[in-house]
């Protein structure tokens, strides 16, 4: 409270956009500085997994199952060296791990996207138009809310089939009411805020009300909103490609991965699993930590 | 003729009963429409080049017909006639620069920015999309509105929160005025500054009326303010006028009870340590308000009368209207 | 007579990534039993901070860094929690802007009372229930049985601001901190408050710290005055001294831009600039930038506290005399 009293006062000499000021504010968590790393890191390596992967694991011309199973820092009889291991058909673990990640990221980034495009058209319109509109389209979004999102991605796939576009498909619907809900919310609240009276009073046009003062202003908490569900998709996704209705068993996730070892985990061969688990668990928790530092940052109530 | 002239403008808020009222409404139980009388049959004309000042507490639908003077609300009842003819009746260039005409600046210096704008931007947006000025002259249009307010134009690039509170106020003051209104309805526009700021933000306000010939509607509830700047002044209870006549006679020796009362409470700087007499109990709800005369339960001066019959808005001297039966004795 | 409080120079600081803001940055005054201080500022010129500071209130990442606070004797710098939980509530009470800051929206008003009694005294549930009705009756409210088992919303707000203030008074505090209490207030609310605390204050010794940026309202209300600019008391004295016979420059300059010591409809008198900041003061008086009468060494080296007689204290070199009155 007496803080800001102070910060009012504070005038700057040069000129320090928004953007700067976040960027800024942002790096003074070292720990959110380390997550983001993380994740650069890991879209880098599975961006570049066609070149720096030892093995391409959908070619299956570079498969051996002779060499099915060989423990991490095993050699080959070829002496190719398997860093993590390989798994019941000769698949190198890493590469595998590469390839995965990227699906996984592909996954969850493209439903992400999708989903926030159908969101944002959705709960803004139903924000500002309300009445009826807002009535019908936010109905739809309880329905859609009320029930679990795994059920309605199983029933999805169940009707529609294996098939990465499938389950894009399938998260996109589970999706896309998070953020129609979120956006509306934050446009209710925009809505009444002066600068969009000055903008009314100012006779400028309902479309460019929208999207030049309203929509910019919405987005802050959507940031997070998505970060977080960028998370839950692929975590949705691996969980989907485990219970074998996601991607095809020729396309391995680290979902699929994990569930490919899971039948060997007790005989002592925890690799085929372990390492793709581990780096899920990285993945989602790297990806949280992002978003938990948007959520401080951009959330005006917790802000001191 | 006047610029602006309210007739007999009337605003109510309707709260519909929800889905729960409505089904206890069946089941039989009394469901009451919850109606505010924000503005309660209200007339008020600003004449060009004129200051008038509009006082009220809360709860007095100043900031409502601040509102729809600006355009930004519809009158439930009544209309706004610009310039002798209703706003709603004009083809629909005329409507907008009707509009246009009248520029609101409001009280919160923060909230009234777009965030995400570059200054440029706020001040300019809305004269190149009207066409005021073309988009090679809108550069040098942003910098001449800057300099009128008493910006530094090299500041131009820059965002909101790099500003005081006192530049915020210019840049919302610039906003309005880079449409070329006639005039401007400023809603508390200084409540939110701080002393040493306030006086040059009023100073700004009266040199623009001067090099613009601007008119006011200065909505405030700070009487000193409004007596320095204000030609004529209506008071405001509970949604209607009981009390509109120039400036210095409404604040020097005002008529309607409530008028007086509000000129005793008004903190003074002059008067020194002395003890108060606070005019007792408290504003009325504006969804229950009382009976006749609104005024009537905190009135010294109540007589039977006054619980039954609305007093009506007369005028008991040349441009002097109060509403008050007192004035029926004598 | 010794003073109830005692403020001898008091440093609070914020330690923020853009640099250190001293907030409050050497605040001496004193206030005796029953006194009524008004402490006048715009925003940032710490007077809300010296009073949270009283209050112990200052939270990362600012701290009091110098100074001393001695309340009744007892010196609160340094002072634990477990000794602020004694001295909060008993010895010292806070009244806010927004009162829902004293008042949790869920519970009963009683409720909220009997606890504020009970965490410091073990009297009988039916005492503090009387006491609790006669607090609210005190301050003015209207049926005090029946308001008691209301809860906050159902109380407008200037009767909110009187529960705030009635649960204040609870335990006959030495010292009450008010900060801009009636500022969201109408006018004639306003002043049922201020009058209120002034009976109150008069009959109960209760010294008062009024913290506020109007100086119309503690003119009315207050013995004595302090303005505070840029995290220093620039000048104080009694409230009648100070109004009528300015000494300090910036307190001249805020009553001259009054509307109401200006010819009407003429330009005010306003002071040039704005307050500067805190990250960057000038060296010297702050002020100086802003001051007609500032002459070279105000802008090269701070002014101290001087006295200036009739019980006045100053910080500025180039002072109006006392005898041009305004």
């Amino acid at each position: 409270m007496a803080d800001v009293s102070i910060k009012g006062t504070l005038p700057r000499d040069q000129v320090e956009t928004p953007f700067a000021r976040f960027v800024a504010d942002y790096c003074s968590s070292w720990l959110a500085v380390a997550a983001l790393v993380v994740v650069v890191v890991l879209i880098t390596l599975s961006a570049l997994a066609p070149w720096i992967a030892p093995q391409n694991p959908y070619d299956l011309t570079q498969l051996s199952i002779f060499d099915n199973m060989l423990a991490p820092g095993e050699r080959s009889m070829e002496g190719k060296l398997y860093l993590l291991g390989t798994d019941d058909q000769g698949r190198d673990m890493l590469s595998a791990m590469f390839y995965g990640l990227k699906l996984s990221f592909f996954v969850g980034i493209v439903s992400t996207a999708v989903a926030l495009a159908i969101g944002i058209a959705a709960g803004i319109t139903a924000a500002y138009f309300g009445g009826r509109i807002d009535t019908v389209i936010m109905r739809f979004v309880d329905l859609q809310l009320s029930f679990p999102a795994i059920l309605i991605a199983l029933i999805l796939l169940a009707l529609l089939g294996k098939g990465v576009d499938k389950v894009i498909i399938a998260l996109v619907a589970v999706q896309w009411a998070y953020y129609a809900r979120t956006i509306r919310g934050g446009a209710l609240v925009e809505r009444q805020r002066e600068y969009i009276d000055a903008a009314r009073n100012l006779a400028l046009p309902s479309h460019r009300i929208i999207f030049r003062h309203l929509l910019p202003n919405c987005l802050p908490p959507l940031v997070v909103v998505a970060t977080i569900q960028v998370a839950h998709a692929i975590s949705l996704e691996a969980t989907l490609s485990f219970l074998g209705v996601g991607v095809p068993i020729t396309e391995p996730s680290l979902g699929l991965l994990i569930s490919n070892g899971y039948k060997y985990i007790l005989s002592g061969k925890y690799w085929i699993s372990v390492y793709p688990g581990l780096l899920l668990l990285l993945t989602i928790l790297a990806i949280n930590l992002v978003g938990d530092r948007l959520r401080d940052l951009l959330n005006p109530r917790l802000k001191a | 003729m006047n610029l602006i002239e309210a007739r007999r403008v009337s605003k109510r808020f309707v709260r519909k009963p929800d889905l729960a009222a409505k089904i206890a409404g069946m089941l039989g139980a009394p469901v009451k429409q919850a109606v505010v009388h924000a503005l309660d049959h209200v007339d008020l004309s600003v004449a060009p080049g004129e200051v008038v000042g509009l006082v009220g507490e809360s709860g007095s639908g100043k900031s409502t017909l601040g509102r729809i003077v600006a355009g930004l609300q519809d009158a439930s009842d009544g209309e706004v006639m610009f310039e002798g003819k209703d706003r709603r009746t004009l083809d629909a260039d005329a409507r907008k620069r009707a509009y246009l005409a009248v520029q609101m600046v409001f009280q919160d210096p923060m909230s009234s920015l777009n965030p995400r704008l570059r200054i440029a931007d706020i001040i300019g947006e809305a004269p190149l999309f009207h066409g005021v000025v073309g988009r090679a002259e809108a550069r040098s249009y942003v910098s001449e509105m800057m300099n009128t307010v008493g910006l530094n134009p090299a500041y131009a690039e820059r965002y909101p929160h790099q500003f005081s509170g006192g530049q915020r106020a210019r840049i919302g003051i610039a906003r309005a005025l880079a449409v070329k209104p006639r005039m401007i309805v400023a809603d508390e526009a200084i409540a939110a500054l701080d002393a040493s700021i306030q006086a040059q933000v009023i100073n700004l306000f009266m040199k623009l009326r001067t090099d613009f010939d601007l008119a006011y509607l200065f909505i405030s509830h700070d009487l000193g303010v409004v007596q320095h700047i204000a030609d004529r002044v209506a008071i405001l209870y509970l949604g209607r006028v009981v009390e509109f006549a120039a400036a210095e006679k409404v604040l020097a020796t005002p008529n309607h009870p409530y008028s007086q009362a509000l000129l005793a409470n008004m903190p003074r700087v002059e008067t020194g340590k002395h003890a108060f007499a606070p005019l007792e109990g408290e504003i009325p709800s504006p969804l229950d308000p009382p009976r006749g005369c609104h005024f009537h339960p905190r009135c010294p001066h109540a007589m039977p009368r006054c619980s039954e019959e609305v007093p009506p808005l007369k005028e008991i001297a040349p441009g002097w209207m109060s509403a008050c039966h007192l004035n029926d004795r004598a | 007579m010794s003073a109830v409080l005692e403020v001898h120079d008091l440093k609070a600081h914020f330690f923020t990534r853009r640099g250190v803001i001293a907030a409050v940055d050497g605040v001496d005054f004193s206030l005796e039993r029953g006194e009524v201080m008004g402490l006048v500022g715009e925003s940032g010129s710490g007077k809300t901070v010296t009073g949270l500071s009283i209050l112990g209130l200052i939270d990362p990442p600012g701290r009091i860094v110098a100074g001393s606070i001695r309340l009744a004797g007892q010196e609160l710098v340094g002072a634990s929690e477990e000794e602020w939980r004694m001295i909060r509530g008993r010895k010292v009470a806070m009244i806010f802007q927004d009162p829902m800051m004293t008042l949790n929206p869920v519970l009963r008003i009683d409720t909220q009372m009997m606890e504020a009694i009970l965490a410091h005294e073990a009297i009988p549930q039916e005492a503090a229930r009387q006491r609790c009705r006669d607090a609210l009756g005190r301050v003015g409210i209207p049926s005090p049985n029946e308001r008691l088992s209301a809860y906050p919303h159902q109380f407008s707000g200037g009767m909110r601001q009187r529960v705030a203030i009635a649960i204040a008074l609870l335990n006959n505090p030495e010292l009450i901190i008010a900060d801009e209490p009636t500022t969201a207030l109408d006018v004639t609310i306003q002043a049922q408050i201020v009058a209120q605390v002034q009976k109150l204050a008069a009959e109960m010794g209760t010294a008062v710290v009024w913290v506020t940026h109007d100086l119309a309202v503690v003119s009315g209300l207050a013995d004595k005055l302090a303005v505070m600019y840029a995290g220093r008391i620039v000048e104080e004295g009694p409230t009648a001294d100070v109004l009528n016979r300015p000494m300090h420059p910036y307190t001249l300059g805020l009553l001259n831009s009054l509307p109401v010591r200006n010819p009407r409809g003429r330009p005010l008198n306003q002071i040039p600039g704005a307050a500067p900041s805190l990250l960057a003061l000038p060296p010297g008086c702050p002020f100086a930038p802003r001051c007609i009468r500032a002459v070279d060494i105000c802008r090269q080296v701070a002014p101290a506290e001087t006295d200036a007689g009739n019980a006045r204290r100053l910080r500025c070199y180039n002072p109006l005399p006392a005898a041009e009155a305004a």
